[in-house]
Order: structure tokens, then sequence, then C-alpha cells
């Protein structure tokens, strides 16, 4: 017998059918959490049930880590994942990442975790071909975990209390892994002053990726020059962006001695030189600044320069393709600030 | 329960069978039994042996047996069987260069459903909030559908024979319907010569969503002018694309009296005027021009033109949020046509 919330179940599709009559999915098929399942989860991730990974006071949420691993055994998590999960559950309720706004704005925001670390390896996390896509378990469902969790536990309902205009389909899951062999660069934990040895979770508060193609120049200005001009091109990429390299882009400019500071230096600084060429655009979302944006805008709020801390960069995606990608990041990074969390041992 | 023959102990177990046959995209799938299989095939009016499309270059043959196998495993309820089978029919017309669209590196491509008529809302199709987002079984299960086709009936596995250099998490799910209640033009399918009581899926290789906001100009012109500014300024946007206008920016054009056609025609002619002073990254994308024979490689015109009859205008999202949305067309709809399919109820 299948059982969940001490409600027994048949044992057989019904109780899946269950999960769905009680609101409790995204719309995909669960797993019916056992007793069993979620003390494997809870033990594997070494934390007790009642252990509060997060709260948020004004919203009333509490978030346990036994709701978090009933909701990561209803994704479809392997037990072995609880310590990746715990990580992104604590990132996801860090003030400063703000996850209320980003459930319920009304643009295609979803939080994206992004892992690093011996840890991609050992669960086998996808760094490469298809990184956004469908095939990889510990993607699919450690990225699922978070939506359920902001759904079931904190309440988060799509159409009542999540007015997103349009949603995102990385909704549903959005959990990629850095391909740091691919890199020619220091992955992003140990950028930001962790050790190559060690396991991380980054937070990003990711709007849409959006694929950038340069698959004619192999010299390093050039590609530069092609992503600079597609992030000056997407008015919603001013600001805080992050680019997500493929192997073949970076392979053309880190062995050619760009180290990864001399690359983000070059793409603010022609990013900007190229913003006024998109003036249009730029001056209508812009005057948008007056109520949003005041605190990185210009004094006529016309303008969101990209700036070199701005820059979320890291190697991803499958080792042939002459294109990588730009997802633009919500909140000007003023209301949703990327978090980075170290995933423990378990 | 029984699954090709197999028995299996139980749910649990058997969810987890799938993964290990590699059967499902990482997340878990509901265990078909020949009941569910059944079921789903009668509520289709589908003979189980019956051919929805083939493509003998690949020796592909789907059949209804095997596509309602799928459907079940993807969560479906068997009353969606007969928006399944339109949707894989639509699939695999050689039109619609399935192929193509699952194998690129350029791969963030994905089949789009969309889904018109009166079947939208006997099924619970969402047309409204979060229209990309989870939350709706009929959406996510649909979507699904096809991509657990493409992979365990097509043998397009992701990093295998899938060699997208980046995905998109639209390759787990998209599935959206239009809100034809709200909007002031005749629906996608009766445009397309079919009558309202007529129910249709569409199907487009798309791209993620990109949106286009505009909160600050309420004239029909100024809204028309950013989203064109916005589709010249994004070169996959160029060419065939499908744009979808949101209730608060609908609300905004509905003064100017415009009919749906001249709605196109005035964003066709202003992108057309926008685009040969945005495009920078179009002419490094476009050497590439060889392979893409909509460009002249030899004056290596830069613009891929936006002609009206390429605009798929459909109104659907939230009813607030003055953002609409552009889903650009994997090669500008060049290299895969859109299809539309009625659904026939049995």
């Amino acid at each position: 017998m299948a059982e969940s919330s001490g409600v027994q179940l048949p044992d057989t599709v019904e109780a899946i059918e269950y999960f769905y009559e009680q609101g409790m999915t995204d719309g995909l098929p669960v797993v019916p959490p056992t007793q069993e399942s979620v003390g494997a989860f809870l033990e594997s991730g070494g934390v007790e049930p009642g252990e509060v990974l997060g709260t948020r006071a004004s919203r009333n949420w509490v978030v346990t880590a036994q709701k978090v691993a009933v909701n990561a055994v209803m994704a479809g998590c392997k037990a072995e994942y609880a310590p990746v999960v715990n990580a992104a559950v604590r990132a996801l309720m860090k003030p400063e990442f703000n996850a209320s706004a980003i459930a319920e704005t009304a643009g295609t925001s979803a939080p994206l975790i992004l892992i690093n670390g011996p840890v991609r390896k050992e669960l086998d996390v996808n760094g490469g071909w298809n990184l956004f896509g469908p095939g990889w378990r510990a993607n699919a469902t450690i990225g699922r975990t978070l939506r359920l969790v902001l759904m079931n536990v904190c309440r988060e309902i799509p159409g009542v209390t999540d007015k997103s205009t349009f949603g995102h389909p990385g909704r549903y899951t959005f959990c990629i892994a850095e391909n740091e062999e691919a890199s020619p660069w220091e992955p992003y934990h140990v950028e930001h002053g962790m050790s190559l040895e060690s396991s991380a979770v980054a937070l990003i508060p990711a709007l849409h990726p959006m694929e950038v193609f340069n698959q004619s120049d192999p010299v390093p200005e050039q590609i530069l020059d092609t992503l600079s001009h597609a992030i000056a091109a997407n008015s919603v990429c001013h600001g805080p962006v992050m680019l997500i390299m493929s192997p073949e882009h970076a392979q053309n400019i880190g062995p050619a001695g760009w180290s990864k500071q001399d690359v983000k230096e070059y793409l603010a600084k022609r990013a900007n030189e190229f913003q006024p060429q998109f003036a249009y655009q730029r001056e209508r979302i812009g005057a948008l600044g007056g109520t949003w944006f005041s605190a990185t805008a210009n004094p006529d709020n016309s303008s969101i320069p990209t700036t070199v801390e701005g820059i979320t960069l890291i190697v991803a995606g499958g080792e042939g393709g002459g294109h990588s990608t730009i997802i633009p990041l919500w909140g000007q990074g003023v209301f949703s600030k990327s978090v980075l969390e170290p995933v423990s041992a378990s | 329960m029984t699954t090709r023959g197999t028995e299996l102990p139980d749910t649990i177990q058997a969810i987890e069978y799938f993964y290990e046959q590699g059967l499902t995209d990482g997340l878990p799938v509901v265990p078909p039994t020949q009941e569910a299989v059944g079921a789903f095939l009668e509520a289709g009016g589908l003979a189980p042996d019956e051919v929805l499309g083939t493509r003998e270059s690949r020796n592909w043959v789907v059949t209804a047996q095997k596509a309602a196998v799928n459907a079940v495993m993807a969560g479906c309820k068997a009353e969606y069987a007969p928006v399944v089978a339109a949707a894989v029919r639509a699939m695999m017309k050689p039109k619609f260069n399935l192929s193509g669209i699952s194998e690129t590196t350029s791969g963030m491509s994905t089949p789009m459903v969309v889904v018109n008529g009166p079947i939208r809302k006997k099924l619970d199709i969402n047309s409204g909030w979060n229209l990309f987002g989870p939350g709706w079984r009929a959406n996510s299960t649909i979507g699904r559908s096809l991509r657990l086709i493409l992979m365990n009936v097509l043998g397009e596995i992701p990093g295998v024979t899938d060699k997208s250099a980046f995905g998109s998490p639209a390759r787990y799910t998209c599935c959206i319907a239009e809100d034809e209640e709200l909007s002031i033009w005749a629906p996608y399918h009766v445009e397309k010569g079919f009558d309202p009581s007529t129910s249709t899926v569409s199907l487009f290789g798309a791209l993620p969503p990109v949106p286009v906001f505009n909160y600050i100009d309420n004239s029909p012109k100024a809204i028309l002018d950013t989203i064109s500014h916005a589709i010249a300024a994004n070169i996959n946007c160029h060419g065939e694309l499908v744009l979808i206008i949101s209730g608060e920016h609908l609300i905004n054009i509905e003064p100017a009296g415009m009919t749906k056609a001249e709605v196109k025609e005035y964003i066709a002619e202003r992108v057309n005027q926008f685009a040969p002073d945005l495009v920078f990254d179009a002419e490094r994308a476009y050497e590439l021009g060889g392979v893409t024979p909509f460009e002249d490689p030899v004056s290596r015109e830069r613009t891929v033109p936006t002609e009206p009859e390429q605009l798929h205008l459909y109104v659907a999202g939230g009813t607030g949020g003055a953002v609409s949305a552009m889903v650009p067309l994997f090669s500008h709809g060049h290299s895969s046509g859109s299809v539309i399919e009625p659904i026939v109820e049995p």
C-alpha cells in the first residue's frame, strides 16, 4: 500500500490519480510518496523531518525538511539527490532571492538551478547536450521539486496566486550543471570563492533562455560582438544577464588567452556601445524605470547599462554548435539576487 | 499490472521500471495498463494498429497503440485522445519536418501544440494565466505525449540522436490554447477556414517564448510599434513567427478598430522598416547563409523579410500584464511548416 499524509491508497495507478484530484501536481504525474521513500530521502540528506530549511514570515512560509522530502519524492527524485535538493531549497528561501516575487510576477521568471562540483558526476546531472531539455532524471526531478514546493508548501498556485501572464516552460523544471570539463575557465562556484572539490547549487532568478548564433567566426572578438549585440538587442537583457557559452564558442575564446574577467569586460563594453541602436524599445521599457528600475537606471530612467559584475558567465551545453544562450535575469539585480549555497555531503 | 506483457509488482516499482528501461523524459510516468491504453484508444475512436503517421526514410511508423501507451505514460486522461491523435498526425506530416526540429544543434526547437475550438473548454485546456507553465493536466500531458513518442517510438534520444546544444524546457511539454472568448478577432482555425464549432490543433516548430513589454504607452500604434521593434531586434523572430497578444495589450489595441489582417500588415511593414538598422548579429549568423537557402550568399542580404502571412496571430495569456509573447520558429519557418489538423471526436 502506498501511504502519503496518512492516507491509505490502493496499490494501483489510482494513487497517482489521488494527487491529481487533490490539486497537488503541476499537471504531470507524481510518484506517490510513502513513509519509506520519504524517510530514505531525509536520511540521505542528513536532515531531521522537523528541520526548517527556510521561512518567510510575511507569507507564513515554513519549509521543513519533511515537506521538501515529500515533494521531492513526488517529483521523482532519487534519495541520493537530497543534499542538492536541500541546498536548492535553502537558496530559494533566502530573502535576497525573493521567491514570492519570482513566482507571482507577470513575467517569464523561474528559479534556475545551476549545479557545480563533483556532485554533478555522482548524480549524473546533465551539463551537455539538450541542456535544458528532457532525458536526465536528476535535472528533471531536482528542478521540478522547487516548483512542487512552491505550489504545495508555499501555495503559489498557477492562475490563483501565481499570476504570470505567460509563464514559461522552465516553470516545470529548470536545472542544469556547468560543463566544467569543457570550460577553459574556472567554474562558477570557484569564481565565487569555493574550492574545486566542493559542490554547490547556485539559484538564479532567470527569465527565458534565448539562443544566439555565430557559426562562422572563430575570432574571439567577433563571437563576443555577436553575443554583446544580442544582449543589447533584447531590452529585457539590459542590466544583469546570464551568458551560457557553448563549449564551441568558449574553446575559440579561452585558449586565445582570454580570462573570464576579460570576456565579461569586453561584453559589457560592447553591449553598452550597441545599446543606443535599440533605443526605441529601450525607451519604452526604460520609462518603466520611473517606478521599477530607479535604483539602477540613469537619471532619465531610459537606459540600464550592462555591467561587468552583472554578467553571470558559465560554460555548458553540447560540445558542438556555434551558438550560446543568453538568459535575462529578473529584478535588475535589485529585487532578486542569485544565491550560492554549498551542497553538504550526505 | 501489465505493460508489454511485463508483470510489475506495484505502482512505485512500476514507475522505477520505466526509468530503468530509459523510457521516460526524466520525470515519472504513469505505468500504462491494458485497461488504460484500451480506454484511451476507445475515447479516440482508434483501432490499435491504425497508423497515425509514417516517415519511410527513418522507418518511423506511429500506430495508435504506441501513441496511446505513451499518452497514458505522460499522464493523459482517456478523453484527451482525440487531441493527442490529431497532434501526432500533424507532427508526422512531411511539411512539419519533425526530425529537423528534433535533431538540429540549434536545438531549442520543439513541437508546440495550439488548440482551438470547443474542445478547449471540454478538456480544460489552459489559455490564460501561466500559459506556458504548469498547473493544467491537459496542457502538461498532451504536450508531453509528443515528447515521449519522439523518444520511445521514433528513437529521438536526448544526447544520442537528439543532439541539441541547449535544448529547451519546452521540450518536456509545450501545449497551449487560444483564448477565443477574449479575442476581438476570429480564432486562428476560423481564419484558416475551419468552422468555429470544429476543434483543431496547430503544430509549430517552436523556440522558447520571448516576452515583449509595453507598460507605458496605451495607444494601439505604440503597442504594435513596440512589438514590431522587438521582432526586428531579435533575428530569431524574423520570418515566420507566432505572436500571442495578451488581454491587456488587446484591450488597448481594440479602439483602433483594426482587423487581424490589418494588424499583421502593420506589424510586417514596421518590422521591415526597423530591421535594417538593427541587424548586426544577423550578418554573422547568416554567413551561415550557405546552408540557409533564404539567404543570398552573394549580396549577404541580411534580413529575412517578415510578410503578413508569416505572422500567426493568437490571443492568449493572463488578462493582466502589459506583455505579449513572441514564439520564434525553427529556421524562421523555412525548414518546417506549421500544420493545422482537425480534431476528430468519435
